[in-house]
This record gives C-alpha cells, structure tokens and sequence, in this order.
C-alpha cells in the first residue's frame, strides 16, 4: 500500500509537470503580450518592463527560471493586477469558490445519492418517473440558462433572493442550486442504475434467504457495492466544482477564483495563467488520488501491490 | 408379434405438416434491423427524432424565405417585445410605448409601422412629447424617477438610521394615501418593493387625457421581439440553429473519425504501441480540457472554424478510449482468429471485422458527443470567445441578453428555450438508442 501510494504520488509529480510544461509553451504561443504597444505606448518603459519581468530572455530560459522559482514555492508576481502575487490573488477568492462549491457538493451527495436510492427502490413507479424527468432535465439544460432563469424568476420577479453578489446569505442559493443541478442529476442516474444492477445480482439473494431486515439488506449489502462507481464519478467532480465556474461567477457576481482563469488569458498575463492552470491541476490529481486510495476502505478486494 | 407392430409404427409415414416445424418463417433479421424495430418501439426516442429532424429541417430551410436576414438591422425598431401593449389615439391610429420612453406606431393587429416623432424632450421634468398624425402623446415618466432618486437617499439614509418614516419620503406618502392606508414605518425591502413594483414606470397622456392600454396584441412584425440593434430575434435564433448544429455534427463527426483510427490502432496492436498511445491519451485527457480550447480559440481567430478545430483537438479522447476498449475485448475471439488464419490483413481485420463489431457503442458515444460539443460551442459563445457578431449562436445570443434581463427577458428565453430542447431531444435520443443497439444496457 505505501509502495503503491509513493508511486502514485511520483506520477502525479510528473503529470503536473506535463502540464506545466505544455501550458507554458502553449501560453507562449498565443499571439500579444501583456503589455503590448496600445497598452503601453512608449517603447523604453516597455523595454524596461520586459526586462524587469525577464520576458526578453530566450524562450526556455525562462521556462527553466519558471519551474525551479515553482520548486521553491515562487509563483510569481501578476502582470494586471500589479503587486500583487499570484498567491494573493487565489487566496482571496478561493474561500468564496470554495464555500460554494462545499455547500453544492454536500448537496449534490446527499440528495443526489438518497435520490437514486428512492427512485432504484421504486422502479417505473411515479416518484421514479418524476425524479428521472427532473434529472434529465437537470443534465440538459445548459447552466447559464438555469442560472439567468433562476435570477429573472426568483430575483427580479419574486425578489427573494439578490440579483447580485453573495453579502446576503440568500445570495448563496443561486449559485449552488444550479452548480449542483448537473451533477446532481448524473449522480442520481448513476446511483439508480448501480443499485438496480447489484440488486440483481446472487448475494443480495442470499442475504435476503437468510432473513436479513430489507433496511439492511439495501444499507449493508446493495449501497456498499454500488458505491464504488459513484465514488469514481465523485471525485473528479468535487476538484472542479470547488475551483469554480466562470459562467455562475459572471452570472451571480461572484468574486471567485473561476473567472480568474478565462480573464488571465484574455490579458496574457502568464504568471496567472500558470498559476491558475497548476492550481486546478494539482487539485484535480490530489482528488483522484484520494479516490483510490479510498477504494480500499469501500472494497476490500481492491488491494494495491 | 408386437415387435413386429412396433417396427410397423415406426415406418408409418409422417404429416405433412410435421415437415414445417423447422422452418423459420419470418425473415432474419440483422443487427441494425433488429435494433431499428428495438428502436421504433421506444416512443419518446422517436418523438426526440422527429424533434431534433423539425429543428434541422428549420434551421436549413427557414432562412431561404424569411423577410429577414440575421444581420438586417432597424435601430428605430429596437428591443420591442413579442408582446405589445397598445393604446388607441382614434380609430386608425394606435401607439405602442417601449421601456425607453419611445412611441412606436402600430396598426390594430400589431404590425409596427414605425417610431413617432419626437417633438419635445424636457428631460428636467421627466416628460417626453410626441406627435402622431396631430395627436399628442405625452409620457410622464417622473414619478417613477423620482421615487428612484429619493429611494436612493432613503438607502444612505437607512445606513445612519435604519428606522424608514413613511412621511420622510413623498414617492411613499403618495403610494399609502392611494391605498388609503396609514402607515408610519417600513423596512427596506418593503421601501424597495413598492419603488420597483407598486410605482407605474409611466403615465401616458393622450391628448391630455390619462389613457390605460387598449389590449394586448403579438407583435407581427417580429414574432419573436426584436435585439438591441432592432434585428428580428426569430431569424436570429434559426441562424444560432444552424451555426450550433453545424458545430455539434462536425465536432462529432471528426471526434469519430479520429478516435476510431487511434482507438482502433491502440486496441489491436496492443502491446508497446498499445501503452505509448494510451499514456498521450492520458496526459491529454488529465489537463482541464477548458484550458486547451480557451488557448486554442485565442491563437485561432474566433470563429466557427476556430470553435470546431479546437473542439477536435481535445475532445477525441472519450471516442478513443471506447473504441480500443471494444476492440481489446473483441480481437480475442474466434472470429479475428479465424480471419487471421485465413491471411486477412491487419487493416481488413481492424476495418471489416472489427470495427463493424464494434459499430454499437461508437453510435451511442457517438450522438452524446453532438449535445456536449453544442454544449461547450454554447459556452464558448457564452464567455466571449465563440462566433464574432454579426453571426449568432444560441451561445451568443443568451449572453448578448445578459446585460438587460430584467428589462428584456424575451431576448433570453427564446434562444434558451431552443437551446434546451435541442440538447434534451439529442440526449433522450441517445438513451433511446443506446437501449435499441444494447439491449443488455437496458434499465
């Protein structure tokens, strides 16, 4: 197990690495710089500023200089946002991101999973036929228009809640209503179908022959197993849920970290593009780590050598 | 002797009928015709059919003999609703009063002629003049201005003290005396309320005279509303059609096309070849994809191309792995065995052996990708990077409505509603479809 762990911890290294790498010779490929000439109209100041951020070395120098300030913890100064460190600026929005994105993923585990089992024990009754149609809907319709539709019913029509920003608590409920309905809606899909799978399968027989409570038989046997799956799903989901959304952050004004990202290509500012892209990532891969590692805990059959 | 009868017995010619107990009477079926009548059956996957051929049919043909083009603009004409409340001046001449103050002449049953002329604007008393063929039409927009500017000191106000007297505010004092309530104090919500929605946003006067709204009428020059730039909402929600399918089928097509050949590849030749291709998948499919299309859309000029190129690139990755999954699975088996014996060559085996085999799962995969790369074009076109104007998307169209959806939500719904329907009869239709080419799959 811990060789196992360690092995999997050296290949995240190298896949955050890849990533590194290809997003900065990417980045670097995008036509414009973040002071191009409109911006800064006099061409000494420009010359001095390419200097001082060393954007006049040759291109895998600064690359080189890229990875070991990362390896030392130095993420860089923003270029728009002047002062400021990249650190700084994900450390102020992250907690937003993050609040919202721990209440939408409490809720979307929750009901998501109770509603899956509801509908898998009902089977073609009407509380499965209604709770499949709202997911369906829930997994097509795109999140600007449930996060618009929301806004226009429950703010400017109903006003309940306000059409902006999250200094009322009641802010909080738009956004993580509609970052959870997709998920939500996959979650109790993929709930149902795992449960109605192992239903059918011999041991559930079994333990229901021997005479086990039906609460048991479902809670000890049939969630246990159908679990494994949705734990898979669950993982990846939590890592770009919590790292926000651009289009809710837009939509609700949110000052949050989702936005970040779009906004720092926009402007070419590298160090932030790096710093967003790496911070997803190294979220994204520590999530999936913990999946596996809690496969053992859920399946004891798993057994990592 | 009875041995002898039961020899008898046994040599007594049969029935005729006897002989026709092996025959099979219906016509065999193939794989795909069995999965045809599997899916004629499911009758919501058919109504998703006929949903999803309405819209392509419309989005192919609507544009040929529609009034309008996309890029047609009438700025006098702008954001007028699908909806129109008109007064009456006289028996001829009607008005209808857009939330900009502006009056627009219509006829009885709601074709818009055009905007009135403005014959004085006093902008310090709030008041707006215009002439109608010798008709004055006065709109009074003051007291909702008015109850807007003192809402505003009452919220400065509120933060000092937040105890709101009904007698401090004239907008609040005149909206109880016409209820004919007393009341002293209100919160700031209630302040807020009676501001946005208890106060009329105008008065109309016609020739002097207080006026209400004749009726209700739909708007018959543009069935749909018209946007900012007074283009017609209907034919730009086609155009969107057009331009987001085009997007969903192309991005699939080539998604298809290039998983198959690297899944196919990866998955029969197996081994080395097999590991180096899917470690690149991996790398490929562990970076958030986002980040991929963002970049690539901005090295690319925006566009439709651009979308679709940078959609190609990074989303073939889901098809490749199926692809390989199916094929690992299946060139274990007799039939690969024996075509090998027989010395078919790599490529007929992978191409008419194989693959067909593997046809099912592709199909599936297959019509999900077309909503989800509709998708992602919408966002796309939602954050800025999808079709430049004067193009629409469904994507682009929803944001340009963004801005004003309070004021204009028609210009939101429309192109959101269409968008829905589309991505919710693709996905009905795959699950119908998956069940038809799958039978074991079915739940």
């Amino acid at each position: 197990m811990g060789k196992y762990i360690i092995k999997r911890i050296l290949s995240a290294m190298l896949t955050i690495w890849f990533i590194i790498t290809i997003t900065f010779f990417l980045m670097k490929v995008i036509p414009g710089d973040p002071f191009s000439a409109d911006k800064m109209p006099n061409a000494e100041i420009r010359e001095a500023i390419f200097a001082k951020y060393g954007l006049d070395k040759p291109l895998y120098i600064q690359y080189f200089k890229y990875l070991s300030n990362f390896i030392r913890g130095d993420y860089g100064v923003s270029y728009m946002k002047q002062g400021l460190t990249v650190e700084r600026i994900i450390s102020d929005g992250f907690p937003y991101s993050l609040m919202i994105g721990s209440y939408a993923s409490a809720l979307i585990i929750i009901v998501g999973i109770s509603m899956g089992i509801v509908c898998a024990l009902r089977q073609n009754k009407l509380i499965d036929r209604f709770v499949m149609i709202l997911a369906t809907l829930g997994a097509t319709i795109p999140s600007f228009v449930l996060a618009t539709g929301f806004l226009y019913l429950f703010s400017s029509v109903l006003g309940w809640v306000p059409s902006f920003g999250i200094e009322n608590p009641r802010g909080y409920i738009g956004p993580v209503l509609v970052i959870g309905a997709f998920s939500m809606s996959f979650i109790t899909r993929l709930t149902r179908t795992s449960i109605l799978d192992v239903m059918q399968q011999d041991y559930i027989r079994t333990a229901r022959s021997k005479g086990i409570s039906e609460f048991k038989v479902i809670g000890k046997h049939a969630l246990r197993n159908a679990l494994l799956p949705i734990v898979t799903y669950i993982g990846p989901m939590i890592a770009s849920i919590v790292t926000g959304s651009f289009v809710i952050e837009k939509v609700f004004g949110i000052p949050g970290i989702g936005s970040l990202f779009t906004t720092s290509i926009l402007n070419r500012d590298y160090t932030l593009i790096m710093g967003t892209t790496v911070f997803f990532a190294v979220f994204l891969v520590i999530t999936i780590l913990v999946v596996d590692i809690l496969y053992v805990f859920i399946d004891p059959r798993i057994k990592y050598e | 002797m009875s041995d002898t009868a039961k020899i008898d017995r046994r040599w007594e010619p049969l029935v005729k009928e006897a002989f026709d107990s092996e025959i099979i009477e219906r016509p065999s079926l193939t794989y795909w015709q069995d999965s045809w009548r599997r899916l004629k059956r499911n009758k919501s996957a058919i109504a998703s059919l006929i949903v999803i051929a309405f819209i392509v049919l419309s989005a192919i043909l609507i544009p040929f003999f529609w009034g309008y083009s996309y890029e047609e603009q009438e700025l006098t004409l702008s954001n007028i609703p699908p909806k129109l409340e008109i007064y009456q001046l006289d028996n001829e001449n009607y008005v209808y009063i857009t939330s900009e103050y502006k009056v627009i002449e219509v006829t009885k049953d709601g074709k818009l002629i055009k905007l009135a002329d403005l014959v004085n604007d006093d902008k310090l008393g709030k008041k707006c003049y215009y002439d109608v063929n010798g008709n004055t039409v006065l709109i009074d927009y003051s007291p909702y201005f008015n109850a807007k500017s003192e809402f505003i000191k009452l919220e400065r106000a509120y933060k000092k003290n937040p105890i709101i007297k009904v007698s401090d505010y004239k907008y609040l004092t005149d909206y109880y005396a016409s209820q004919g309530a007393s009341v002293e104090t209100i919160t700031l919500e209630e302040a807020r309320h009676i501001m946005e929605k208890r106060i009329d946003r105008f008065q109309v006067k016609l020739n002097d005279q207080l006026a209400k709204p004749f009726r209700k009428v739909s708007n018959k020059t543009f069935i749909w509303g018209s946007d900012s730039l007074g283009r017609d909402m209907f034919i730009r929600v086609v155009y969107g059609a057009r331009v987001s399918l085009i997007v969903g089928f192309v991005a699939a097509i080539i998604n298809f096309v290039i998983g198959v050949f690297y899944g196919g590849i990866s998955g029969y030749l197996g081994g080395r070849v097999d590991n180096i291709m899917m470690r690149f998948v991996d790398i490929i499919s562990s970076i958030p994809m986002m980040l991929y299309v963002i970049l690539l859309m901005v090295i690319l000029k925006p566009g439709l191309q651009s979308i679709i190129i940078a959609m190609s690139v990074t989303y073939w990755v889901g098809m490749a792995r199926i692809v390989r999954g199916q094929v690992l699975s299946m060139r274990e088996q007799e039939f690969i065995l024996a075509a090998r014996t027989i010395g078919a060559s790599t490529q007929r085996i992978l191409f008419k052996h194989l693959l067909p085999n593997a046809m099912g799962p592709i199909m599936v995969s297959l019509t999900m990708q077309i909503p989800s790369a509709m998708f992602t074009e919408a966002f796309l076109s939602f954050t800025g990077l999808g079709v430049a104007a004067p193009k629409a998307s469904w994507g682009s169209l929803c944001n340009d409505a963004l801005q004003t959806l309070t004021v204009y939500p028609y210009q939101m719904f429309y192109p959101a509603l269409a968008m829905s329907i589309t991505i919710l009869a693709f996905n009905i239709f795959s699950d119908g479809l998956r069940d038809a080419l799958d039978p074991r799959l079915r739940k």
